[in-house]
């Protein structure tokens, strides 16, 4: 890691770094541009923009590619029907990312106090939430928690776990693919999603 | 603070899980900064579009985000106020961007503006001779240059009544709308509505050549006379009626023809032809369907007549109107 970064010694943002920023806030300008045409373009190229990144994130926390998109989706209707655009003093990445990352460890919080087993369905709404954590580094810690769990299987466990979840494959689909039998992908599914509820839930039960 | 004093290689280490407890700690009181947070999102941004799990389609989201505002909000209130906010930019033009600025003056030097008010309809007779009606609350674009010689090209937003000349070239006239659809005639009548919660086209004479835009590319359709064409907000679905198709334009002499209107439907219409809103509170009224053929030059002149038909009262505050029953 260190070596591809070779500035990771200096903790100041170097000017090489700028253009990067800069370019990022001129695409900015775009949303604000479309935005002015109309709401629907201004939402179209918010969607071009970040939904499938936003998505992407997601998924890391919530380990359902449904889930993921029905947070990201959540947030960019409330963000037009709030017309957030006229108020949001940030810039639209630096809002969406964290109302994204915001849900989604509603999500997984409560997710780990349900009963069951199954981390489907258990997507709550916003008014049900309690408050953002109160700092960044527990997204980051249970982020890393989730992505340990998934690792941490058996190869062909998280293989059946990460192309029905992610990837959103069926069972047949998956059978075919991996060579075996749909009841054996069944049990893959139970066994992974368990390991990683439990995984969590020691650690993150105590919100 | 000009300078965050967290590198982004510092910020990747962190997102990568490699991060000492003191550099999370630092990280956690930077980050309170809005511009360093900015900052923040920015590196995050980038490290996911490195490292994405799965690809999200977004065109598909974006499909189920129009879906959702048609079945959420019918009405589709920010929509119809975009136009304004046009203006809005055309008026503080100075303020303007160059780019915007030439956009703009391009659109209007090629383009007339006709627009109808609120409550208001407008005859306008185009250059080779073809009669449109603009209903209220609509605009039609038509070329200034050009307009007959080369093309017989105009843009709808709202809803229009069309009799068109049949040229001796026969050329053809293509009404294009905002809901990725267009008319294609030579010389017939019909009428053409086009608003945020969908399309109608209905056809009183002649043919029509119908192109419409899907997921899979254009598609093309004739109708007959008597036809009436609904188009979904995203163009999915498409259904064919047979219908009288003078009701269709009957507004043409301030002539309202409902048949089975719901109240529903009735609080879309007058949020579209005179911005105003209907509340119903009662479930019996909302229940109540609505027929026959009103004459009222006006909103009020046709809300007197429709509460005076079903025996029910109303009361308008502002641009609300409550409907109830009468005491």
């Amino acid at each position: 890691m260190e070596n591809s970064f070779p500035e990771s010694d200096n903790y100041s943002l170097k000017d090489s770094e700028l253009p990067i920023s800069s370019n990022r806030s001129d695409s900015e300008s775009i949303i604000h541009t479309k935005f002015k045409e109309s709401d629907l373009a201004g939402m179209e190229q918010l969607y071009k923009m970040y939904y499938a990144v936003l998505c992407s994130h997601a998924v890391r926390f919530v380990t359902s590619k449904e889930v993921a998109e029905d947070i990201v989706s959540d947030i960019f209707y409330e963000f037009q029907t709030k017309q957030l655009h006229l108020s949001i003093t940030i810039s639209f990445r630096a809002y969406l990312f964290a109302s994204v990352r915001n849900r989604s460890f509603d999500y997984v919080r409560t997710e780990i106090r349900h009963k069951k087993t199954s981390l489907d369905g258990a997507y709550m709404l916003a008014s049900e939430t309690e408050g953002n954590p109160d700092s960044i580094t527990q997204y980051e810690e249970l982020r890393h928690d989730v992505e340990f769990a998934i690792n941490e299987m058996p190869i062909k466990r998280r293989q059946v776990y990460i192309m029905h979840r992610f990837e959103g494959k069926k069972y047949q689909d998956i059978a075919e693919d991996l060579q075996l039998s749909i009841r054996t992908v069944e049990a893959h599914l139970y066994q992974a999603t368990k390991h990683i509820k439990e995984i969590i839930q020691k650690k993150w039960t105590i919100f | 603070m000009k300078q965050p004093p967290i590198s982004r290689a510092v910020l990747i280490n962190y997102l990568e899980g490699k991060a000492s407890a003191f550099q999370k700690q630092a990280i956690d009181e930077w980050i309170k900064n809005p511009e360093n947070s900015d900052y923040f999102y920015q590196v995050l941004e980038e490290w996911e579009l490195q490292n994405l799990r799965y690809v999200a389609s977004h065109e598909e989201g974006f499909q189920r985000h129009l879906a959702r505002l048609d079945a959420q909000d019918p009405l589709h209130i920010q929509v119809h106020f975009s136009r304004k906010k046009y203006w809005a930019m055309a008026a503080s033009i100075a303020f303007v961007v160059c780019l915007g600025a030439s956009y703009f003056f391009k659109d209007w030097i090629q383009y007339k503006n006709i627009q109808t008010a609120y409550g208001e309809t407008k005859e306008i007779t185009l250059e080779d001779g073809s009669i449109v009606y603009l209903n209220a609350n609509s605009s039609l674009k038509v070329p200034r240059f050009g307009f007959g010689s080369s093309t017989r090209t105009v843009e709808l937003s709202g809803e229009a009544d069309f009799s068109i000349k049949h040229t001796p070239t026969n050329q053809k006239f293509i009404v294009h709308t905002q809901n990725k659809f267009d008319v294609v005639v030579l010389g017939t009548e019909f009428t053409v509505f086009s608003r945020a919660r969908g399309s109608k086209v209905v056809l009183k004479k002649g043919k029509v050549n119908l192109q419409y835009h899907t997921k899979t590319g254009i598609k093309q359709l004739i109708m007959t006379p008597g036809d009436l064409i609904s188009l979904s907000k995203i163009n999915q679905t498409i259904t064919k009626e047979k219908v009288t198709p003078e009701d269709f334009s009957a507004w043409k002499e301030h002539e309202f023809v409902f048949n089975q209107l719901t109240m529903r439907e009735l609080s879309t219409i007058f949020y579209e032809n005179f911005g105003l809103t209907i509340q119903i509170q009662d479930e019996a009224i909302q229940e109540m369907t609505l027929s026959g053929s009103f004459k009222a030059n006006n909103a009020q002149e046709l809300l007197e007549v429709l509460t005076r038909t079903a025996g029910l009262n109303y009361q308008q505050e502002g641009n609300v109107i409550v409907i109830s029953e009468t005491k």
